[in-house]
């Protein structure tokens, strides 16, 4: 492997924006001891870069050659730099060899479209097979599913992967012609998504399938992209929707462009569990005018100051719905709160901090055996809470748009 | 393996098969609650506190009058430590198999790394790398022991570690991993504050990529 190191730092780094480093899958059962690898079902972290971000899967392209030429991409076809790629057995040879040292805990292969999607998606699909009938590994293997990727290929993948993904990057056609009028959003991407989810209903895929939005590359609102995450999320059964604010990077025409806050990638991750895990319909997110999440209030403060009406809550009997609704209670905490209090009455502020509720957010919006437990002033400010006032609250913005129903 | 790992290793679908096993243990709760409750009485059994004794037997007392839930929910300052006390276990374990790193001795068909522990967690590192790796012998260094793993066998022996030295042989796949590792950071994003949540410190020595940022 002469340049092997070469091409993993090219085809590395050209990987590294894809966000996605979840590892947990469901263990697999094991007929005999004669494979290499296991999945866990909680997900592990081998390493972190200094920006805080896991390093689990050997993210590589197959290829940075590309013939699409999307404007936010430093692999377009109209840069000219240097090509590199990866045979089939070179990467499984090299993976495998990692994994047996315990860098890694799985692979994420993706590639830019060389020749032809279906040319590309072969060679991806050839590492896979190496990988899962020469070397026998029985560890995790996440699938990129380039544009207009065939239902054949994508049935092949789904056999032999724990996940697959396709990257949206813009929430409808509009936007993602602003950076990639090559693609066709229904058909390059959509149906992709549609033929996953067929693999997904037959039982393959233990790991879901998931996508991607470069948020604000192509000028769309928090509205749009929520909008569309809930619609996959109830309509195509997406296991998550990951969302990477848009850093400009030199040699593409939106090389100077501004760059997105980070914060605002953060927000939107906020709202995203808190549809996924908190009961939060879409229309429960309070949006600004502009139809962008606050920058100021994380949603569930927000939700929870723009329906002050409904709070506080008795905590010996609010429903676990309504617990999710309260600051300061996650999922984990309003699920202790609720079996413990079938057979205790809780007295005091320490009791619930004890099962993990964060006390200083949640006081104002609890009664403990109707006792006020505190005061929405003393966690925001009066200025925040005029805020408000200007905040959309119709459940307009939330309705999807008619091209996704 | 041994007759306690055997006992948590195993799937109980009915609490009278539990109650079978652990017939001393007689708590109010679901089979769900007490597949949870074993858990973690077990790694609670694994810290190196001396005094998890009576904390455990607290927990039970606590069990019995109150149900499972009650501690596994940590309404009591007890039960709250005893779930402390499981997740430094659990969370050294998932450090442990997170960092540790193996070096192949092909004709041994053996895998062999070394980490540093402080809880009883040793064996239960050793069950991830056997499962992982079917077909190899692992070798664990922990401090002044060794475990050395194959099938369903595990074997600790005792060793005075500054006299053993372990292979040290170049490796070119470390230099393809450092190389992967630089390749993956985005200084755009650093977050040096949030990096040190996920690894702390005590851990840095094992992570030797680190130095490529200057970090350790």
């Amino acid at each position: 492997m002469p340049d092997t190191e070469k091409k993993l730092e090219v085809l590395g780094a050209a990987a590294k924006y894809d966000i996605c480093a979840s590892t947990a899958a469901p263990q697999k059962r094991q007929p005999n001891s004669n494979y290499i690898g296991s999945n866990a079902p909680g997900g592990i972290c081998h390493s972190f870069t200094p920006d805080g971000r896991c390093v689990s899967l050997l993210k590589v392209l197959m290829t940075n050659s590309c013939k699409n030429n999307c404007q936010y991409c430093v692999n377009r076809v109209s840069n000219d730099f240097e090509r590199s790629s990866f045979e089939p057995k070179e990467l499984a040879d090299l993976f495998i060899e990692l994994y047996r040292r315990n860098y890694i805990e799985g692979i994420f292969l993706s590639s830019g479209v060389q020749r032809s999607t279906t040319y590309t998606m072969e060679r991806m699909i050839a590492v896979l097979e190496i990988l899962r009938f020469q070397y026998r590994y029985r560890g995790y293997a996440h699938l990129k599913v380039l544009p207009h990727t065939p239902p054949d290929l994508i049935e092949r993948g789904a056999k032999l992967a724990d996940r697959m993904s396709v990257n949206l990057e813009s929430p409808n056609p509009e936007r993602l012609k602003s950076i990639a009028g090559e693609k066709n959003f229904m058909l390059d991407l959509i149906a992709p998504i549609n033929a996953i989810q067929k693999q997904v209903e037959k039982g393959l895929l233990k790991a879901g399938h998931t996508t991607q939005f470069v948020v604000g590359a192509a000028g769309e609102t928090d509205a749009e992209l929520l909008r569309t995450t809930n619609w996959l999320y109830k309509k195509k059964n997406l296991k998550r929707a990951y969302f990477s604010a848009f850093i400009p990077t030199g040699d593409t025409p939106m090389a100077g462009a501004k760059r997105v806050p980070l914060l605002r990638e953060h927000r939107l991750y906020q709202a995203d569990w808190l549809m996924r895990y908190y009961h939060f319909e879409l229309g429960d997110l309070v949006m600004k005018q502009d139809q962008n999440l606050s920058l100021d209030i994380d949603p569930k403060m927000a939700h929870a100051l723009k329906n002050r009406q409904r709070f506080p809550l008795e905590i010996n009997r609010a429903s676990f719905q309504d617990l999710l609704k309260v600051p300061g209670v996650g999922p984990l905490a309003a699920k202790r709160l609720y079996r413990a209090r079938k057979e205790h009455r809780f007295t005091n502020l320490q009791e619930l901090k004890n099962l993990g509720v964060v006390t200083k957010r949640a006081k104002p919006f609890i009664l403990i055996n109707g006792i006020k437990q505190g005061n929405i002033n003393e966690i925001v400010t009066v200025k925040q809470l005029e805020l408000f006032e200007n905040y959309s609250s119709s459940l307009a913005w939330a309705e999807a748009p008619k091209l996704l129903t | 393996m041994n007759e306690q790992l055997s006992i948590f290793n195993d799937k109980f679908d009915r609490k009278e098969e539990l109650e079978e096993k652990l017939p001393m243990v007689k708590l109010k709760g679901t089979p769900e609650a007490y597949y949870l409750f074993r858990q973690r009485l077990y790694y609670a059994l694994l810290h190196k506190d001396p005094n998890k004794y009576q904390l455990i037997d607290k927990v039970i007392e606590q069990a019995k009058a109150k149900g499972l839930s009650y501690i596994l929910c940590k309404v009591s300052a007890e039960a709250k430590k005893f779930i402390d006390l499981s997740r430094q276990v659990a969370g050294e374990r998932h450090r442990a198999i997170s960092f540790l790193r193996l070096k192949p001795i092909d004709q041994h068909n053996v895998l062999m790394g070394e980490f540093e522990i402080v809880h009883q967690t040793g064996e239960i590192i050793m069950l991830h790398f056997l499962k992982r790796f079917p077909k190899y012998r692992i070798m664990l260094v922990f401090g002044n022991e060794v475990l050395i793993g194959q099938g369903n066998e595990i074997f600790r022996e005792k060793i005075e570690r500054r006299k053993v030295t372990l292979p040290s042989t170049p490796d070119e796949f470390e230099r393809y991993w450092l190389a992967f590792y630089r390749s993956q950071y985005i200084p755009e994003r650093r977050n040096l504050k949030y990096f040190q949540r996920m690894i702390p410190k005590k851990y840095w020595r094992w992570v030797t990529e680190l130095k490529e940022f200057g970090l350790n």
